[in-house]
């Protein structure tokens, strides 16, 4: 039942999403979505047959219709949108209660409380779709001024049109027939045109609901308990429906909206969330690159759903929340559409992102040079993706995020990222003598989306070559106060034109002053026919957590061969990511704070794991058992019953004692431990005052002042023996109800298991070899031993004692080894009124 | 005739009984014919497994992002942490307390692949990777 409604949770809270995104502002709503309403106007239509009786008898629409409830309640808080809230419900008749409209999210609690009493509407014997649909035409027909667009329609059914009951108001407002089978079959035509005779709407549902201009949202629960009945008129309502929905667009039936059917579970809140989106034009967006810290700068609109539905979601941008969170969702919708700047990323809890949808918006931007130097071989043009940010060099999109493809006329051309200035080299072969119009393509990687906007550019051809491209290729993160080495990599834009390029670097502008950039003066000249490097470093004079930027102009020449240099363009800059300047690693906080982690999961987990051992080591409930003692013996070694009637039903006795201490009622004592080792055994302790105790199950074997046993026992079998070692009490703890047979089984098994077990001078040989011929036929499994390695036990000790000859035993059972040790005839009881064995 | 009990010899292969003595019960158990061996659990271990993998799925990515090379904390490697040094050893106190109270029956075997050490093994893992993202998340707040 916490599943169906988990799954009721994420219909509704998927359709609140779905719902959410159409109200986003049309500034940050993208392209594709809609414009922004200053108002949107939701109706909930809530099914109140008798059929949800048996398929939700839980009445989990109602959570749903809550949770959805405060989904838009967020949302709208979010956004600053308004949102009116109307709840309406539909069976025998169908009624809004203009009264009980909601102002979200000022009047979220009262509208939660008017959902709530439809928990008690469900005995309607229609379920009459013409009576909701008409009359939420005539709701958002009376919302006078306000578009389309922001009229929503949830609509919660459980079933399909049926008409049971032919005295109900409203059928007659529409339909003369009392019919069954024709209403039934009239149900296309009032929907969808042209009305049938007898009909009383004044024009087809469909028509009211396209005039209404609402959008509908249907949510169909197909939970398990249908009636063939239900079954059948379902099969005649669907055709309807999907015609409502999915026929083509010019069919006069065809309405604005969508339904989910919420048969399949987790699952179909998820497709429902996924089409949902689509239909606003939001495309999915895999999840993974949400983990990476996507650009904010290309985020429009974000809008994801966590595979937990009860986890709380947040949207991180630098790591502050940002948006609304709920549990099981969040949404980001910036209200100046995408930031410049930062990284989105997406705290899902406990749970995983199971989808995410986004509305991107970026750009495709030639940088540098716009031309080619038509001699030279090939030429290279530099492209970088932007989103809403700076699109200064260094500043682009990096290709995890988005990719390009580009073509020079019709033909596809090179493409290579250059991580060292965040852009694509776009490769142009040449030499050409007229230029070539350049057409480039970018989209985001693992976006379902449309590219970005192309862009076309005609590339001019110089008669000189394009200034080269200078870009730090060293590191960019500095520690402390230090100098670090790297290059300033020359690539030339035209390629092995024979001619040589040189580079004169100037003073660069660092922000820090504290960064400080070294770098030669003199002009470095080389071979255009590939790429070169000039040394150069980089240098803080502070300990600080900062980020550098550098600003080097350069200025660049060329000289073709056996001609003069030619000055290529005005002064660039050569490209540097932001350098990271942090303060130097302080081992001693370091150490300290890995330990306080260390400590932290150490803690509170063997802290967790002790308390669960300590609580593991509490004894039964003694309440749940019951107790037999009865006198034993040792005779001829053997520990025997002192009477040996079988136990009765008047011996059991009650349990005293607590789940810390047992009393087994001879004598015996079971404690209950305490540990300081949380991986420490389960077990408990019996001992006896000034005697010996053997206890089965335990740990230990033989007779003992205390033995350890498990402390979550079963049943329990203890022997107190007195001082002298001849006689002693035998106790048994059973669980209430164990039959007489089973304990006087268990006895007998337990006094020959024992019977190995007697201390030295009260034990006698009495086994033979298990493998010698007995001589009276017996093995030495008739006493009671599980085991050979007790036999063995039992060979030594009849080495070093004295040779008794063992008393007759019954033959042994195939099926068991151990065999009750055969008692002598019992003697004259103390008690012969009750004819109870003696305490 | 005698109803050999010893103890396969260990790495033989063979599952090990280890319930306590005395594996002779009234409630069922030996009484009614054939009872099923009780074993180690298994789920939890999957548990702990889990989240061992995805705390060192952490651990490498956080590390391929250059986690604590600057006074920024990753979020990966502090989920790292709390999968595999928090959260791996809640599954490991879950396997413990469940293992022990199978241990209490009589029929107690341990299957021969050794799952309890498996655990042990396994959690340790999970607890040193995540111990390496609080070390990147140590690094980060040591540079403030």
């Amino acid at each position: 039942m916490k599943f169906v409604r988990t799954v009721m949770a994420m219909v509704f809270l998927g359709l609140s999403s779905f719902t959410a995104i159409s109200f986003a502002p049309a500034s940050f709503a993208g392209a594709q979505t809609q414009s922004s309403c200053s108002k949107v106007e939701f109706l909930l239509m809530m099914d109140q047959s008798l059929s949800l009786q048996s398929t939700d008898s839980n009445n989990l629409r109602v959570q749903g219709a809550e949770e959805l409830i405060r989904s838009l309640s967020d949302t709208a808080k979010a956004s600053g949108e308004k949102i009116n809230l109307a709840i309406g419900g539909f069976g025998n008749d169908a009624k809004i209660d203009m009264a009980e409209e909601f102002q979200l999210p000022e009047n979220r609690t009262e509208a939660k409380t008017a959902v709530q009493r439809f928990a008690n509407l469900n005995t309607d014997l229609n379920t009459d779709y013409i009576l909701a649909l008409r009359k939420s035409s005539e709701y958002f027909a009376s919302k006078l001024g306000v578009p389309g667009k922001c009229k929503k329609l949830v609509w919660f059914t459980d079933g399909a049109y049926s008409i049971d009951n032919f005295s109900a108001p409203g059928l007659g407002t529409y339909s003369d027939s009392r019919d069954k089978r024709t209403l039934q079959s009239q149900l296309q035509a009032q929907v969808c045109g042209p009305l049938p005779m007898g009909s009383q709407l004044r024009e087809p549902l469909s028509e009211l609901i396209r005039q209404g201009g609402f959008s509908v949202q249907m949510i169909d629960l197909r939970a398990a308990g249908e009636s063939p009945q239900d079954k059948a008129e379902r099969a005649e309502t669907e055709p309807v429906i999907n015609r409502m929905f999915y026929s083509d667009i010019g069919d006069p039936c065809r309405i604005n909206g969508t339904r989910v059917q919420a048969d399949t579970a987790d699952g179909l809140a998820k497709d429902f969330f996924r089409e949902g989106q689509k239909a606003l034009g939001h495309f999915e967006l895999k999840c993974d690159l949400l983990n990476a810290g996507y650009p904010a700068s290309m985020v429009n609109s974000l809008a994801v759903q966590n595979s937990n539905p009860s986890t709380k979601t947040r949207i991180l941008l630098d790591g502050k929340a940002v948006g609304d969170e709920e549990e099981g969702f969040a949404g980001y919708y910036p209200k100046n559409g995408p930031t410049s700047a930062g990284k989105i990323e997406v705290d899902a809890g406990v749970g995983s992102l199971s989808l995410c949808f986004a509305d991107l918006r970026a750009t495709a931007v030639l940088q540098g040079n716009q031309s080619v130097f038509g001699k030279a071989k090939s030429s290279y043009l530099n492209i970088a993706v932007f989103g809403s940010g700076d699109d200064s060099p260094g500043g682009g999109v990096s290709d995890k995020f988005a990719v390009i493809d580009a073509k020079v006329g019709e033909s596809p051309v090179s493409v290579e990222w250059n991580d060292a200035s965040k852009s694509w080299r776009v490769k142009i072969d040449g030499p050409v003598s007229t230029p070539p119009e350049l057409t480039v393509n970018s989209r985001a990687v693992d976006w379902a989306g449309p590219p970005f906007t192309r862009v076309t550019s005609g590339i001019s051809v110089a008669t000189e070559p394009p200034p080269p491209q200078v870009a730090w290729t060293g590191p960019v993160t500095i520690e402390g106060k230090k100098q670090v080495s790297g290059n300033l990599q020359v690539t030339p834009a035209s390629l092995d034109t024979g001619g040589t390029l040189c580079v004169q670097l100037q003073q660069a502008k660092v922000e820090p002053t504290s960064l400080i950039v070294g770098v030669p003066l003199e002009e470095k000249c080389a071979k255009d026919d590939k790429p070169f490097t000039i040394p150069a470093t980089l240098e803080t004079t502070a300990s600080e957590n900062k980020t550098g930027k550098v600003e080097l102009p350069f200025t660049a020449t060329y000289t073709p061969e056996d001609s003069t240099p030619i000055s290529l363009g005005s002064s660039e800059n050569v490209i540097f990511s932001p350098i990271a300047m942090t303060k130097p690693l302080n081992a001693e906080s370091v150490v300290i704070v890995t330990a306080l982690f260390l400590l932290a999961s150490v803690i509170f987990t063997m802290g967790g794991l002790l308390g669960v051992t300590n609580y593991q080591l509490r004894l039964p409930d003694p309440k749940k058992f019951r107790s037999v003692t009865l006198p034993v013996s040792v005779v001829d070694g053997a520990l025997v019953r002192t009477n040996p009637e079988s136990l009765r039903m008047e011996d059991y006795e009650l349990v005293k004692g607590t789940r810390s201490s047992f009393d087994m009622g001879n004598g015996a004592l079971v404690k209950r431990r305490f540990t300081a080792n949380p991986f420490g055994a389960i077990t408990a302790r019996i001992r006896s005052k000034g005697s010996k105790v053997a206890a089965r199950p335990a740990i230990s074997k033989g007779f003992e002042k205390a033995a350890n046993i498990p402390a979550r026992f079963q049943e329990l079998g203890a022997v107190n023996l007195d001082a002298s070692g001849e006689a002693g009490v035998l106790s048994v703890v059973v669980p209430t109800g164990t039959k007489l047979e089973n304990v006087n089984r268990f006895v007998d098994r337990f006094l020959g298991d024992l019977s190995l077990q007697l201390p030295r001078e009260t034990s006698g040989p009495t086994l033979t070899s298990p493998d010698s011929d007995s001589s009276d036929g017996q093995t030495n499994a008739g006493n009671g031993s599980v085991g050979g390695v007790n036999d063995n036990a039992e060979k030594e000790r009849s080495s070093s004692v004295s040779v008794r000859p063992a008393p007759p035993r019954p033959p042994v059972s195939p099926q068991s080894a151990i065999r009750p040790v055969s008692a002598p005839p019992r003697g004259p009881t103390k008690n012969p009124g009750d004819g109870a064995p003696q305490r | 005739m005698t109803i050999p009990q010893s103890a396969p010899p260990r790495g033989s292969g063979a599952p090990r009984q280890t319930g306590v003595s005395g594996g002779f019960s009234v409630t069922g158990r030996g009484n009614r014919g054939y009872q099923p061996d009780v074993s180690t659990p298994t789920i939890p271990i999957i548990l702990i497994a889990g989240c061992a993998l995805i705390s060192m799925a952490l651990t490498g990515r956080a590390f391929m992002d250059h986690a604590g090379s600057t006074d920024s904390v990753s979020m990966l490697a502090f989920g790292s942490w709390i999968v595999g040094s928090f959260l791996g050893l809640i599954a490991f106190t879950f396997f413990r307390s469940k293992d022990l109270s199978c241990q209490a029956e009589p029929r107690y075997v341990e299957p021969s692949w050794r799952p309890r050490l498996v655990a042990v093994l396994v959690a340790c893992m999970g607890w040193f990777s995540g111990l390496v993202g609080a070390f990147f998340v140590a690094q980060a707040l040591a540079r403030r």
